[in-house]
């Protein structure tokens, strides 16, 4: 008995290979036999993954400025004069203990005017007037830069506190905007990337409409003859499969070229930019890009056809 | 074997393709099912086949209830049951052992099983020499002769045809009714949906009339 059942068993799972063979061989064959309808649907889920990217790698970017503007941009809180030295470190190591608080810097008045003239450049020659003295003798002060730029109105309070601080510079407005700037693009973004794999669902349903309408004569007969539902679905989503599959390799070979050489293109055309904002490595986004073209490709293949071949198989 | 209670079927837009109907095929029988277009015999048909679902009543096959019978266990129905119909169905890039072969493998039979019983339905049907031939390359006798080999090649108990010589000649039409004979006289139950005059008197089996969705006459050894 056991033995008979154990073969059973292996007959099973000898037929399970040999169905997923079959599978594998008609959903190959569907490709190639409808390979002008194939070509016409990579293309255009390829364009629509390719116009994701595009979305993916603007919130990637705007993502990775805002980092980089929250590691630049900091308070400024200017020390009143006369504050002891003692005192000075006080109130530095209180702020450092902040968890909010990235770093703490303390700048005084001789270095604040050093950096003051070298920020002026060529332009130094108009502060020789000024010979030895220090305009800005009275401005000691502490450059915080923090971890999170929406904790700055925290921050700012605890500065209040302290009676050595005589004024706190912040750019809160600036950062507001950036702030609302970032999610307004995401939430763009995301509603593009929606709207986009809607469309490539419809598209390859289309597509695969087509093929399985070209085969609806075997898919009745299949029914009649007692095959399942999963028998005949299964050449379909493997057409779908391999469809998206190829598409995600296509996109993603083609995608990191183009884009990094439109990021050189801004990079040349546009002199300076580098010092305003940087724009993130594509090659650290690789493995992502092409994870999410895989997983969108995929989606979109065995939706679509599962979708188109749902009428078909009521018989 | 095949058991038909009290059945109606009323279609979406209230057409009613059978009423109130009974019928008893035992094993082994062979009936003839004639009528009018719209008498009720697709329906009946495809009743059966589970291609339909009765609106009332009980349907049973060899004793089981298909009425409400699940999507998922459909398929085991059908493979108990063997069809052909008017137009053959037969499939155009395959040759005449795949198509047979065909039947059994969207079954998932065993490779072992295919190359056992295929060349047996083949020759059965005549056709052991064409085998490698497609079907554009046979006549409309010869095609449905393979769609017969189709049918059986898993030895079904019940072989449904759908008006099967409606495309045939009439001496082709004589081959193919011996056929369905023989694979009545193997013990497989038969039933054939004709229109076709001449063979249902020349047979002389069991004829069940149809008109307006009801029986109008059920006779042993019967004429059109």
């Amino acid at each position: 008995m056991v033995k008979s059942s154990e073969m059973n068993k292996r007959v099973g799972i000898n037929m399970r290979i040999r169905t997923l063979k079959y599978w594998l061989t008609e959903g190959g064959r569907g490709l190639v036999r409808n390979r002008l309808m194939s070509l016409a649907s990579i293309a255009t889920i390829g364009a629509c993954l390719f116009i994701l990217g595009i979305a993916y790698c603007v919130v990637a970017n705007i993502d990775y400025i805002l980092l980089e503007i929250d590691e630049t941009i900091g308070i400024t809180a200017f020390i009143k004069e006369d504050t002891e030295e003692n005192e000075i470190q006080r109130v530095l190591n209180k702020l450092e203990n902040r968890s909010e608080v990235k770093s703490v810097k303390y700048v005084t008045p001789e270095e604040a005017w050093k950096s003051f003239k070298e920020s002026l450049g060529e332009d130094e020659a108009l502060l020789e007037g000024l010979g030895d003295d220090n305009p800005l003798e009275n401005s000691a002060s502490f450059e915080i830069t923090l971890n999170d730029i929406n904790k700055q109105d925290q921050i700012i309070g605890y500065l209040d506190t302290f009676s050595e601080i005589r004024k706190v510079n912040h750019s809160k407005q600036s950062v507001d905007i950036l702030v609302s700037f970032g999610k307004l693009i995401r939430y763009i973004s995301v509603a593009i990337i929606s709207i986009l794999i809607f469309i490539a669902i419809l598209l390859m349903n289309n597509t695969i409409k087509l093929t399985v309408f070209m085969r609806k004569n075997e898919i009745n007969i299949m029914k009649y003859i007692g095959a399942t539902d999963a028998f005949v679905r299964g050449p379909f989503i493997v057409e779908g499969i391999l469809i998206g599959v190829i598409t995600a390799l296509f996109v993603t070979l083609v995608f990191i070229p183009v884009f990094s050489g439109i990021v050189n293109l801004i990079y040349e055309n546009i002199p300076g930019i580098t010092n305003l904002i940087n724009f993130i490595d594509i090659n650290s986004l690789k493995s992502t890009l092409f994870a999410l073209f895989i997983i969108i490709g995929l989606g979109i293949g065995i939706i679509g056809s599962k979708t188109s071949i749902r009428k078909y198989l009521k018989v | 074997m095949i058991e038909l209670n009290d059945v109606t079927k009323i279609y979406k837009n209230g057409v009613i393709g059978i009423e109130k109907f009974n019928l008893k095929i035992d094993k082994g029988e062979f009936a003839f099912i004639v009528g009018n277009s719209g008498s009720g015999k697709s329906t009946l048909l495809k009743l059966l086949l589970k291609e339909l679902e009765a609106s009332k009543g009980s349907v049973k096959i060899n004793g089981d209830e298909i009425v409400g019978l699940k999507r998922k266990q459909i398929p085991k129905l059908r493979r108990s049951m063997g069809v052909v119909f008017q137009d053959f169905r037969l499939l155009p890039k395959k040759n005449i052992y795949e198509n047979v072969a065909f039947a059994l493998e969207v079954t998932e039979s065993s490779i072992k099983d295919i190359r056992r019983n295929v060349p047996v339905a083949l020759s059965m049907v005549g056709l052991a020499k064409k085998a490698r031939m497609y079907p554009d390359q046979l006549s409309g006798g010869e095609q449905q002769r393979v769609a017969l080999a189709r049918a059986i090649v898993n030895d079904p108990q019940i072989l449904i045809a759908d008006e099967p010589t409606g495309n045939l000649d009439p001496s082709t039409s004589w081959e193919i009714m011996k056929l369905l004979d023989d694979i009545n006289h193997r013990g497989t139950t038969v039933i054939v949906a004709t229109h076709d005059k001449e063979i249902v008197n020349v047979m002389k089996r069991r004829v069940v009339e149809l008109k307006h969705g009801k029986i109008i006459r059920d006779e042993q050894e019967g004429r059109y």
